[in-house]
């Protein structure tokens, strides 16, 4: 009744990482890994196999023969989804045990209320780990304007390994933009929240799973490019919370092909970005400014 | 659908009392008690009794809706009923909860398990409460005698004992101007009782009125005490 | 998962309870449940939301920009534009000035629109998105088509109809050919279009929602003839009226309800007084529940000079209503067979005695009624949702070549 779907490309031992924390979950239904490879290299993928044959867990493995990034390979998840609920995982994220258990509890709730599930997802806080640094816990705050926090990137996070919905909830808008490369999380979660659909919150303040996070390796342009492609597709919507707030949601889209660029050793490509957010918004940049000095 | 009920006394089945785990282990294998902390909001408690107002709201509706989404093809969810044979008119509310039951499930067939404690009676009384209800089968009923299970067998007596020692509690507390109602008074003999059953001290339920005077004598200026010295809760 | 991306233009939607905006609704609705992503794209000055209720899951982006997210002089010069808007003198050059002014600001939102969302096919509906989306020049290039609701020379050479500007007339009809499909509601209406057209033209009539069967045979009909449409020139209404001074003295026990508004209604008022038929002609104004009208009617008359399609005709028929029209009635003459469904009256010699000596013999004879109702219900198979649907679907897709049937 559960579709667990999970894109992995050459990162068999954070595969593995994920996969043990499926096992680990306490909800007790019946529950299918779909498990798309990216087209892995060789001995990779040799190796995911043997991970899928050891584990104890009921898994379907898509091999693609090359490698189509992202956006596609979620397009072929959700194809091949089947069961009424899905919930997303990336390799090298964890769910902590509870995860599925307080997530379905959340779907029961809004059923037994009266609510039409297939036009809701839920999320829920997570633990957020920078490499080498302390877990430190994010709030998804579901309260307040979606469409608005979404684009903020401050309350609510378009992150799909937090979700579990309905399979028909997953369709409800659209399917990944396959022209974005990275953030096409962002751009689906606006346009569930632009066709109705409902972010909500599971009854539990503690975070239900983790997120590994690493800037290194990822193109700060392709990034900034991303961001641009998001805020055209949804400009009207961007614009209707107001001329300055587009600004500052532009700004920021700066502020993180900045962060990107830096952790890659691009100290000029960072200080572009930094020098455009000045310009387009300086209070903002300012405060950001201020900030990083304060913090040292 | 299978789902299997269980129907026996208050005293020892509700919630409080029971460990869910336990009694999937007695009920056999694929039996899972069915929780609902999407209704009650306690996680890990069963309050099935309160799925017999089915006219209420869609809690009916929802747990079919949860039970399909959660239970593997063979294993059997298990609903308690604590107190649904107690009366004519409470097994009359449990056959209207299965009319209910079944009309929800339109074309799937439904089939209960009915599992009873001896505590109830003669098994032919517990039969002729047991109604039939059009469209549903029964399979044939299961007696849990509670003599072969000792855990649930010292629930059982504990529960009686505190039922009949609460409103001494009651009165002697009030001797200090104390207030206590009565629920509460039960649930501090319930812990006090459970302490004694660990050590292996058993009860002997035909205890006559003296013998209870000289047990309470022993244990409440113990309990009040304790209460009063209690360390304070954390957090 | 959602397949092709549908979007469908239109320039103003909000609370719109129109025809057109009603079809778009039902269209995309019906679509969405058949698995194509859809978004609805307007443009218009109104925030506010469409009428008929639209299903979670369609988008719906309104291009313009709001009011409150502009600068103090962006909404000054918006004034200055809304009062440049109101000239009526078109004078060369001060005509196209006006025509981009008012205009420009839709076609460059919805090519930026189809550049940022990449949808699959675009859909214009109503003459003002289809000249938007037929001039927009975006990088991205989607199958684009055109869907019309009314008489082709209502929307294209009616110098009153829509902006009267020349400019926009001219560029309506030069829009045209930027299409890969145009969507028409009737077959005669393809002649209009210039012959290169031709190949890209779809007849695609609106759809008729099915009344349950059980309705139709318990309805209670009276000798109630009714007539429904604006009181406008082209519905003729005079016509049934001069025609029932004809008909009471042979069915005084026969009335005649004649509902809608609009500009002539004193001048309709003041006829039947002339004609002392106050007694058996009423004007009812507009109706609530026109499914009860219908259910208790005998005969819809439908004098009207011409249709975009004739929602009313369907409408009828789906209750069991025989329909009385005149021959060269476009829409009727498609929708009713002669005989069939339906009483066609010869548009040779008055008009009036013509449609009364109609209506008498069909009054005369509960028999021939029956039977033209029952007929009629069988014709409007043609006009099932799902078949009416399956043309959208070609609409979108274009024809299937030979090698794909």
């Amino acid at each position: 009744m559960l579709d667990i779907l999970i894109p992995h490309y050459n990162a068999p031992e954070d595969l593995q990482m994920s996969l043990a924390s499926v096992a680990d979950q306490t909800w007790r239904g019946k529950k299918r890994v779909v498990l798309f490879d990216d087209g892995s290299t060789a001995e990779n993928l040799a190796q995911v196999e043997k991970i899928v044959k050891d584990s104890p867990l009921d898994i379907d493995l898509i091999r693609s023969p090359q490698n189509l990034g992202r956006p596609k390979a979620r397009n072929a998840l959700l194809q091949a989804a089947e069961a009424r609920f899905v919930a997303w995982l990336d390799a090298g994220d964890i769910w902590y045990p509870e995860k599925t258990e307080h997530q379905f509890n959340t779907i029961f709730r809004h059923h037994f209320e009266g609510a039409d599930i297939d036009t809701i997802w839920v999320s829920c806080h997570y633990d957020w780990q920078w490499v080498g640094r302390r877990r430190r816990k994010v709030v998804q705050d579901t309260t307040g304007n979606q469409l608005k926090d979404l684009f903020a990137g401050d309350r609510l996070r378009a992150y799909l390994w937090t979700l579990l919905g309905t399979r028909e909830s997953f369709t409800l808008a659209s399917r990944f933009d396959e022209r974005l490369t990275r953030l096409q999380d962002l751009d689906f979660f606006l346009s569930f929240v632009r066709a109705g659909g409902r972010i909500v919150s599971p009854g539990t303040d503690a975070p239900l799973c983790c997120y590994f996070k690493s800037d290194i390796g990822r193109n700060a342009r392709e990034i900034r490019q991303c961001y641009d492609t998001i805020f055209a597709k949804h400009h009207a919507a961007l614009l209707g919370h107001g001329r300055g707030f587009a600004r500052r949601t532009r700004v920021k889209a700066d502020f993180v092909a900045a962060r990107f660029a830096r952790n890659n050793g691009e100290r000029f490509g960072a200080l572009g970005y930094q020098l455009g957010a000045f310009f387009t918004d300086p209070h903002y940049a300012a405060y950001r400014a201020k900030k990083f000095v304060l913090k040292g | 659908m299978d789902v299997c009920l269980v129907l026996g006394r208050r005293n020892v089945l509700l919630p409080k009392h029971l460990d869910t785990q336990f009694f999937e282990n007695l009920l056999g294998p694929n039996h899972r008690v069915f929780l609902m902390p999407w209704y009650s909001g306690n996680a890990g408690r069963y309050y099935h009794e309160r799925l017999l107002n089915v006219d209420d709201d869609r809690r009916l509706e929802t747990s079919i809706f949860a039970i399909e989404a959660e239970y593997q093809p063979e294993e059997i969810p298990v609903m308690i009923f604590p107190s649904a044979l107690e009366s004519a008119q409470n097994a009359m509310h449990l056959q209207r909860f299965l009319s209910a039951f079944v009309e929800k499930l339109g074309d799937i067939p439904l089939v209960v398990e009915p599992v009873v404690l001896d505590v109830l009676g003669p098994e032919e009384d517990v039969k002729a409460r047991i109604l039939p209800v059009k469209g549903m089968q029964y399979k044939p009923l299961r007696r849990i005698e509670l003599k072969d299970v000792a855990r649930l067998n010292e629930r059982c007596l504990v529960n009686m004992f505190s039922e009949k020692l609460a409103d001494d509690l009651v009165d002697y507390v009030r001797q200090f101007g104390l207030l206590l109602s009565r629920k509460r008074a039960q649930d501090f003999i319930v812990n006090k009782l459970d302490s004694f059953v660990t050590e292996e001290l058993h009860f002997d339920l035909p205890a006559d009125e003296a013998q209870l005077k000289r047990f309470s004598d022993l244990i409440f200026p113990d309990m009040l005490l304790a209460l009063v010295n209690k360390p304070k809760r954390k957090g | 998962m959602r397949g092709t991306k549908v979007c469908f233009v239109i320039q103003k939607l909000a609370l719109r309870s129109g025809g057109a905006e009603r079809v778009l609704i039902d269209t995309a609705n019906a679509l969405y449940d058949r698995g194509y992503a859809v978004e609805l794209v307007s443009h218009e000055h109104r925030g506010k939301k469409p009428f008929y209720p639209l299903r979670k899951g369609i988008i719906h982006t309104n291009l313009y920009p709001r009011d409150k997210n502009r600068t103090r002089i962006e909404r000054l010069w918006g004034r200055l534009q809304n009062v440049f808007h109101k000239n009526r003198l078109y004078l060369p050059g001060l005509a196209h000035l006006q025509w981009w002014s008012e205009h420009g600001g839709f076609r460059r939102r919805l090519a930026r629109h189809i550049d940022a969302t990449e949808p699959d096919v675009v859909i214009a509906f109503l003459p003002p998105a289809v000249t938007a989306l037929g001039h927009a020049k975006p990088k991205y290039k989607p199958r684009r088509f055109a869907s019309l609701h009314n008489v082709p020379e209502q929307d294209f050479d009616n110098r009153e109809r829509w902006d009267p500007n020349p400019v926009d007339r001219r560029l309506r009809k030069s829009a045209l050919e930027h299409f890969d499909g145009i969507g028409t509601l009737l077959p005669e209406f393809c002649n209009w279009f210039d012959p290169a057209l031709r190949d890209r033209l779809l007849v695609m009539p609106n759809a008729v929602k099915p009344v349950p069967d059980k309705k139709i045979a318990t309805a209670k009909r009276t000798k109630k003839v009714v007539s429904v449409g604006r009181l406008a020139d082209v519905k003729r209404h005079h016509l049934l009226i001069e025609a029932w001074a004809d008909l009471q003295e042979e069915f005084p026990d026969w009335s005649c309800d004649i509902y809608g508004v609009g500009p002539i209604e004193a001048q309709l008022a003041q006829q039947i007084k002339e004609l002392g038929l106050s007694e058996k002609v009423h004007l009812r104004g507009h109706s609530k529940s026109m499914e009860r009208v219908y259910l208790e009617s005998a005969i819809l008359a439908h004098p009207a000079e011409f249709e975009g399609f004739g929602l009313v005709i369907t409408e009828a028929l789906a209750h069991g209503l025989p329909v009385v029209g005149f021959e060269d009635c476009s829409g009727f003459n498609f929708i009713v067979r002669d005989q069939v469904s339906g009483v066609f009256v010869p548009a040779e010699g008055r008009r009036s005695a013509n449609l009364a000596q109609a209506l008498a013999r069909l009054m005369r004879d509960p028999e021939e009624r029956a039977r033209l109702s029952q007929a009629g219900l069988e014709e409007l198979e043609r006009f099932r949702e799902d078949k009416v649907l399956d043309l959208w679907e070609e609409a979108i897709h274009g024809k299937k070549t030979h090698a794909e049937v």
